[in-house]
This record gives C-alpha cells, structure tokens and sequence, in this order.
C-alpha cells in the first residue's frame, strides 16, 4: 500500500467521526464477529442501552441482507461478496452504512421494495410487517422477505440508498439507516 | 418423546422443551446460520407433544397447564416467522387437548421493541400474553 494514503484515511475517519469500519469479505462468521465488536464499540462510546439495542437490531438485518444479497452467494467465492460496513456519530445518533456489489438485474427491484417502504408511514409499515410474517416463506437465500422493513421500523427512519456503476455486471449497492438517539 | 434440550451460544437460543414438566423455554438471541435447520426439530417436537397430550387426557383428571417462558433478547427478521409458527402451533394443541397455556413473555426493561413483538403475536394470534419487565 502507499503509505502517503494512511493519513487520507486517517483524515477521512476523524472528519467523518467513524466508530467502526470494515472491509472484506462478508458471511455468517464475519456478522458474528462484528456484531460482538460493535456491541462492545458502542458501550465503550457511551451510547445509552436503548440505542444499543436498538442499533444491534438494524446492524443484524442490514449486514444479514448484505451477505444474503451479495453476488455469487452460492457457491461462495472469496473476494466476490465483499462489502464494506461503517458505523459512525453523528449530530443526531449514529449512521450505519453498508455497501456491495449487486447484480444489475436487482437495482430495479431493490429500488422499488426501499421506495415503497420509505412511502410508508410508521402505522402502514408496521401493518406491512404483519402481512408479510403472515404470510412469508424462508427463502433458498433463508431471508423471510422483512429484512428492509424491519429496518425501517426500528430505526424509525427512511432508508437512504444509492447505486454505482461497477464492475462487470454489477452496482455497488450503498444503504444507509440513520439511528436516533 | 425426549426432553429437547438446546444450549445457548451467540447467535442461537436457549431452547428447553420438557413435556414432563409441561415448560417451554427460550432465551437470548435468535439469529441462527440456518433458520430452518435449527427450528425444524423443535416444529417437530411439538407435534410429538400434542400426541403425547392427547395419549395422556384420558388418563388424568387433573388439569394439565403447559408453561411457556419466552425471554428472547433479539431475534432477525426470518426466525420471527419461526417463532410465530411456534406460539400458535402451541396455543392449537393446547386448545384441542383441554390444556392451560400460560404463555409468559420477558423483556428487557429498555427494549420497548421486545414487548411490542410479543403484543403483536398476540394481536395476531389471538392467544393472552403475560408481559414481565426484567430490569437490568
């Protein structure tokens, strides 16, 4: 690595007041991993039992859909469900970010499902919750169809969204759920 | 029919199903590698146990009342299905065999989103909750 581009990043994680960071691959044993991290990250920060709880719930849906989603979920490849995951302080609580690459033929979709939920209001959301449970299979991914939806619930905020062009046939897929304390 | 007996670990729960004691427990996380694999058996020892009820209504003329203890501190999005499936399997063979259920839902103090998840099951089920508080 360069090593003129540490004090970039170093410059960019204070600006941006990132807690956590991580990038690689991203699997069930990485979720475990970074969930104890942030657990411990986040009462070290001093953030109340409440918005820990709250914060846990968001990160497991978000990072569960992410390794769900990812391209090439099987057979698993390493290097080709990689992501990246951010959790950082801002004037209201805390940001989760997670990132990667989806299959262009997804955007579409994705897009659709985060609109129709950001249209909702938090009573309509909740009845959305019920109809899908009532409703829901596992799917072969072994999602049940709520991951985004109980995001939004919980945190009580719309879920922003962006795609990139990248590689191959491939967006980058950013989705960020502001958590408020 | 066995005892079915679970330990907890970071990303499963406790899960205690005792058809001698007529208790059901879980508790702590539930977001498990395999939701299905995981929650198949305990599907599955429930329908062991509404044989074992029926087998056993004729034989008794004491009141037969099935505790339930649920203190789950988290569970994701695909075991809630699960755990729905669970409650209402429990409230079916309870019903039909002239059994009590007590079904008691714990929630941490601080997570009001716990008890709103038990006040929705019961909304949708139909079947009463009690709601303890466990302060930390």
């Amino acid at each position: 690595m360069d090593t003129k581009n540490v004090l970039g990043i170093f410059n960019t994680m204070v600006d941006e007041n990132i807690v956590y960071i991580y990038h690689g691959e991203f699997n069930f044993t990485m979720v475990d991993t970074l969930l104890n991290d942030v657990k411990r990250e986040l009462a070290q920060f001093g953030a109340n039992r409440s918005t820990q709880k709250k914060t846990y719930k968001v990160l497991v849906e978000c990072l569960e859909n992410a390794y769900r989603h990812s391209v090439n979920h099987a057979p698993p490849k390493p290097g080709k469900q990689e992501g990246i995951f951010i959790l950082s302080r801002n004037t209201t609580g805390y940001s989760l970010i997670v990132g990667n690459p989806i299959q262009n033929a997804e955007v579409e979709e994705l897009t659709n499902k985060i609109e129709e939920i950001n249209s909702l209001n938090p009573e309509d959301l909740k009845e959305k919750y019920k109809t899908i449970i009532k409703t829901a299979t596992i799917s072969e991914k072994g999602g049940a169809g709520l991951g985004l939806t109980v995001m939004a619930i919980k945190s009580g905020n719309k879920l922003q969204y962006n795609f990139d062009d990248y590689k191959d046939d491939t967006n980058f897929f950013t989705l960020e759920i502001n958590i408020s304390e | 029919m066995d005892i079915f007996k679970s330990e907890l670990t970071n990303n499963t729960p406790l899960v205690l199903l005792d058809h001698n004691k007529n208790l059901i427990e879980f508790e702590g996380d539930s977001r498990p590698e395999d939701v299905q694999k995981f929650y198949n058996p305990i599907i599955e020892w429930l329908e062991n146990y509404e044989k074992h009820l029926s087998s056993i209504k004729d034989n008794t003329s004491r009141k037969i009342t099935t505790t339930c203890n649920f203190k789950f501190e988290y569970f994701n999005s695909s075991s809630v299905k699960y755990v729905m499936d669970i409650i209402l399997k429990l409230g079916e063979i309870t019903t039909s065999n002239g059994v009590l259920l007590v079904l008691n839902w714990h929630y941490d103090e601080q997570d009001e989103d716990m008890k709103e998840s038990g006040e929705e099951f019961e909304d949708m089920l139909d079947i009463k909750f009690n709601y303890h508080s466990i302060a930390e």
